[in-house]
């Protein structure tokens, strides 16, 4: 800016002995301009009018009111946000997970095993994320869900932000059971983590055709079977051996192919509305 | 507001049909709609949801033809783009407790794609625009009824939309948010197409340009809110108001057929 008030305009300002239209131009430029600002407050300072204009600005910030917690939008903010929506920002989530795999850590410690290679945590563990993908998205517990589906980020993008964040809660979990449990120094410390994200793949491959519940039902009650159905004839569960780790790295490729192939089908709605 | 806006359909629906199970709730319907406030009246079962979620991008017609912003919602692109200039307001709608009133509206403005920088302005816009900058900060649960409505008010306008769908919007407001509620309508009416399914009839005299009144899945009557007082006054509705008489005689002719 290269035009100031001067000292002489701004004692006539402060003094009320400025015309109308030479005040409406001084307020003009007093918006944008910092140091007339300042020369006109301290001309005031000394003047009757200080107590009026202290009290003016008082009345105006009291009613602004608090701005509360504002948070700038950034992207980390964002996930934060779609995150704190799903399942595992909950804390009835996070304590029924613990609570399982303690159970499981517990029991596989006092040597109470299945079968003599199955500990029950490699059973129970990779089957945690799968509920947690169920209940993620299209599920009772997402109350806001006939909002989320009418928006553009509602579908597959919400759902792998949650899937993700079920992952990354579960999995610190289970390993600090293992730990416990003392198998993660074993080589049995592998046989739930790939399981676990073979079957959230599954169950995302799985939910584009039929609705999450039911594919997480599917995959769930699946992979009991591939383990418990062995255990009654004694023999170890074949998907628990080195062996069938392939077989699994090629479900969950197959899976992901699947998913990418039928993005789509997650931005309808995957529940049923009642008419 | 691009100029492409000004040409645009915003709502376009013909011989939509929508069957569930058994039910039939749209059968045939047809309408179109450009920027100002819609009322949709009818009684309960009249397919207003069925239509509202139809619109709203949510429910898949049986058949029939629908397009938004003169796109088709066949493929992702477009569904895409709909759904950015979309706001829906579900006539029930849950939200998580432990979100603060600020969080809840954020929410929805992250999911709606919003650019980042533009997120918190829009979002203490949406919020003092439904008159509720003083609770901003309290978590959902804390807020009564009626002002978590306000609060589904806010997440529907948070991204200025282009079409604006509100089912039963004023359930739960007292009269004065009412009539505040109403300025922020006809405000939003003056570019935006806003459709608004009530069954309190004054509220579409007060606030609408236009009603679409639905019966058993058709269009009964689409005329100004005079429009339909002129129909009650020669067809001898019953009711309390010129507009009560008009819907009743409306309805009542519509039945008889």
């Amino acid at each position: 800016m290269t035009w100031h008030i001067s000292d002489q305009l701004v004692r006539r300002y402060v003094s009320g002995r400025l015309g109308d239209a030479d005040a409406w131009s001084v307020e003009a430029h007093l918006v944008a301009c910092a140091p007339c600002q300042a020369a006109v407050g301290e001309a005031v300072a000394n003047t009757d009018n200080a107590a009026v204009v202290e009290h003016a600005w008082n009345a105006t910030v009291d009613q602004l009111g608090s701005q509360g917690r504002v948070r700038t939008g950034t992207a980390g903010r964002r996930l934060l946000v779609l995150v704190a929506s799903g399942p595992a920002a909950r804390l009835a989530w996070l304590v029924s997970i613990v609570l399982v795999l303690a159970v499981a850590a517990v029991i596989d410690r006092m040597g109470m095993r299945l079968s003599q290679p199955v500990s029950l945590l490699a059973v129970v563990a990779p089957l945690l994320p799968v509920l947690g993908v169920a209940l993620s998205y299209g599920s009772g517990l997402d109350q806001a869900r006939e909002i989320i589906a009418s928006t553009p980020d509602g579908g597959l993008r919400l759902l792998l932000v949650r899937t993700a964040a079920v992952l990354a809660v579960t999995t610190p979990v289970a390993f600090a059971a293992g730990l416990f449990a003392g198998s993660l120094a074993s080589r049995t410390s592998v046989t739930w983590l790939l399981p676990s994200l073979v079957l959230t793949l599954l169950t995302l491959a799985l939910g584009s055709a039929m609705g999450l519940v039911r594919a997480a039902a599917a995959v769930g009650g699946g992979w009991l079977v591939a383990v418990i159905g062995p255990l009654l004839t004694r023999d170890a569960p074949p998907v628990l051996t080195p062996d069938a780790r392939p077989i699994l790295l090629l479900l969950g490729v197959t899976a992901v192919a699947v998913v990418v192939v039928r993005r789509q089908s997650f931005e309808t709605l995957s529940f049923r509305l009642e008419p | 507001m691009t100029a492409s806006t000004l040409v645009e359909t915003h709502v376009e629906v013909s011989d939509l049909v929508v069957r569930f199970r058994r039910t039939t709730a749209l059968d045939g319907f047809d309408l179109d709609l450009g920027p100002g406030v819609h009322g949709l009246l009818g009684p309960n079962g009249a397919g207003k949801t069925t239509l509202m979620r139809v619109l709203a991008t949510v429910a898949k017609p049986t058949a029939g033809h629908v397009s938004l912003f003169d796109r088709d919602l066949t493929d992702y692109p477009s569904l895409r783009h709909v759904r950015r200039r979309l706001g829906y307001l579900p006539q029930h709608f849950g939200y998580y407790p432990r979100f603060t009133m600020r969080e809840f509206v954020e929410y929805f403005a992250w999911l709606k794609e919003m650019p980042a920088a533009s997120v918190p302005l829009a979002v203490e816009r949406a919020i003092e625009r439904v008159g509720l900058s003083d609770r901003a900060d309290d978590r959902l649960r804390r807020l009564s009824g009626g002002m978590v409505r306000r609060a589904g008010i806010a997440q529907a306008i948070v991204n200025d939309p282009d079409l604006l769908l509100l089912d039963e919007p004023t359930a739960g407001l007292d009269p004065e948010q009412r009539v505040r509620f109403r300025g922020l309508l006809r405000e939003m009416g003056v570019d935006a197409c806003v459709i608004v399914s009530t069954h309190l009839v004054e509220d579409v005299t007060a606030a609408c340009t236009d009603v679409t009144l639905v019966n058993e899945g058709n269009v009964v009557f689409r005329g100004t809110p005079p429009d339909l007082i002129a129909a009650g006054e020669s067809g001898g509705g019953e009711g309390d108001t010129p507009i009560e008489r008009g819907y009743t005689a409306v309805l009542r002719a519509a039945r008889q057929r």
